[in-house]
């Protein structure tokens, strides 16, 4: 097992995923919000891109926490800059904290592929869960997004996320065989 | 292929003639007042009240001199809306159910959007992270939030890169290739971009190290953020127009 402290290398290399998903996530919206007025396609179209990128971050730096502190700076990112979309803050935060609590019950800590396709697949579902309930607390129509919906949804990105994880986990093992990231 | 534009809040360098009252405030006054604003709109029941808060909104994206930049990502929102609004109208055949089923949401979302990204446009990205630190915010977070703001820019220049690069070698990628050649992507795109952040990241832990910096201890800045009287003032009349705002939804009871 890793150790559990976090060093500049590691918070770099996050800093740095962060950047790279950010990006990946807002061409993915930014193409389907100008397509769509259907909320949920929006999760759905980003979650399994971003979940390439988280999931080589996480191998790389493979601690537990990792999750947590992606979640909370992609949720000031989204909420306080880009989108700025103040819900999306406890929304990343949840979505990360869930997947960390499932991988160490799990798996101790990332570095398999089940536990980064778990991870990805778990944060996507709590995710989505979270963002779509917000607009109907605001008093977004049922008639447009119902909690069937919403449930479909969460599934469809969760299914995707995992998806997303086990792409990454193939790109990170061909990135170890090649001697570009090292454990 | 990708438009820097987007990515412009995170450079976070205004020119003289565009610094406002609002660039000049405490960040964590302002994600106060967006944390407040957005509350405001849960609570506010009626459409007129929402409307003036749209035009209060409105009115200091024009003092801030940055209408004109938070307008175009508004636009996006808007078209939503729109096509929210007609795609309701066809399902139903009836406008006005269309319009008042929508009307009260989008108002209140054009709101929260409008002051976040008010905020995101009068404060540069590296007084955010300082302002978190002075909150207490753990080292690991500010220091990670910094670099990632500071290289989501320079990672879509090198994505920019990259793409030129493969369509000096011939390799054209149309956006139906997207789609039909996923692997010309992840082979052409992704690895190198990949394989080169791992490389950055490597350079600015070394460098980071070699400055001194340690996740553990307290960092010290060149230029400090300090609560000012300009603040205070500023926290005393948002109180006082939610107060109104408040007060005025609880006792009339008119809706749009």
């Amino acid at each position: 097992m890793k150790e559990s402290r976090f060093t500049t290398r590691d918070l770099a290399f996050i800093g740095m995923t962060l950047a790279l998903m950010y990006i990946v996530q807002t061409i993915t919206i930014l193409g389907v919000s100008a397509l769509t007025p259907f909320d949920a396609a929006k999760s759905i179209v980003s979650a399994f891109f971003v979940s390439i990128v988280i999931a080589i971050g996480l191998a790389k730096v493979g601690k537990i926490g990792t999750f947590t502190i992606i979640g909370i700076i992609n949720g000031i990112i989204c909420g306080f800059i880009l989108p700025a979309f103040l819900p999306l803050l406890p929304t990343a935060i949840l979505g990360g904290l869930a997947a960390d609590g499932v991988t160490k019950m799990l798996y101790g800590e990332y570095g398999s592929r089940n536990s980064l396709v778990t991870a990805c697949g778990v944060n996507q579902l709590v995710m989505t869960m979270v963002i779509l309930t917000i607009p109907l607390l605001f008093g977004f129509s049922t008639m447009i997004l119902s909690s069937a919906i919403i449930i479909v949804s969460a599934l469809l990105c969760g299914g995707l996320g995992a998806a997303g994880g086990l792409v990454g986990s193939k790109i990170v093992d061909e990135l170890r065989k090649a001697g570009a990231i090292t454990d | 292929m990708i438009n820097s534009e987007i990515f412009s809040p995170f450079k976070g360098e205004f020119d003289e003639g565009e610094i406002s009252f609002f660039h000049k405030l405490d960040p964590r006054v302002k994600m106060g007042f967006v944390v407040g604003i957005t509350l405001l709109c849960a609570f506010i029941q009626s459409n007129i009240l929402l409307g003036l808060l749209v035009l209060l909104v409105i009115m200091m994206m024009i003092l801030s001199n940055t209408l004109t930049k938070v307008g175009k990502f508004l636009l996006i929102f808007i078209l939503f809306c729109a096509l929210a609004i007609f795609l309701t109208f066809i399902i139903t055949g009836n406008l006005l159910y269309a319009m008042k089923h929508f009307i009260p949401f989008f108002l209140r979302f054009f709101v929260m959007i409008s002051t976040g990204l008010l905020f995101a446009f009068t404060t540069p990205p590296q007084k955010l992270a300082q302002s978190l630190e002075k909150m207490k915010v753990p080292t690991s977070v500010t220091f990670t939030l910094s670099i990632a703001i500071r290289y989501i820019p320079t990672l879509a220049r090198e994505a920019s890169a990259i793409f030129k690069a493969l369509k000096l070698r011939g390799v054209k990628i149309s956006t139906w290739d997207f789609i039909k050649k996923p692997g010309y992507i992840y082979r052409g795109m992704i690895i190198p971009l990949i394989i080169r952040s791992i490389k950055l990241s490597d350079e600015i832990a070394i460098a980071a190290e070699s400055r001194g910096f340690c996740i553990s201890n307290d960092r010290s800045s060149l230029n400090e953020v300090e609560f000012g009287m300009k603040d205070y003032r500023f926290i005393l009349l948002i109180i006082f127009i939610s107060s109104c705002f408040l007060i005025l939804d609880a006792s009339i009871s008119f809706k749009f």
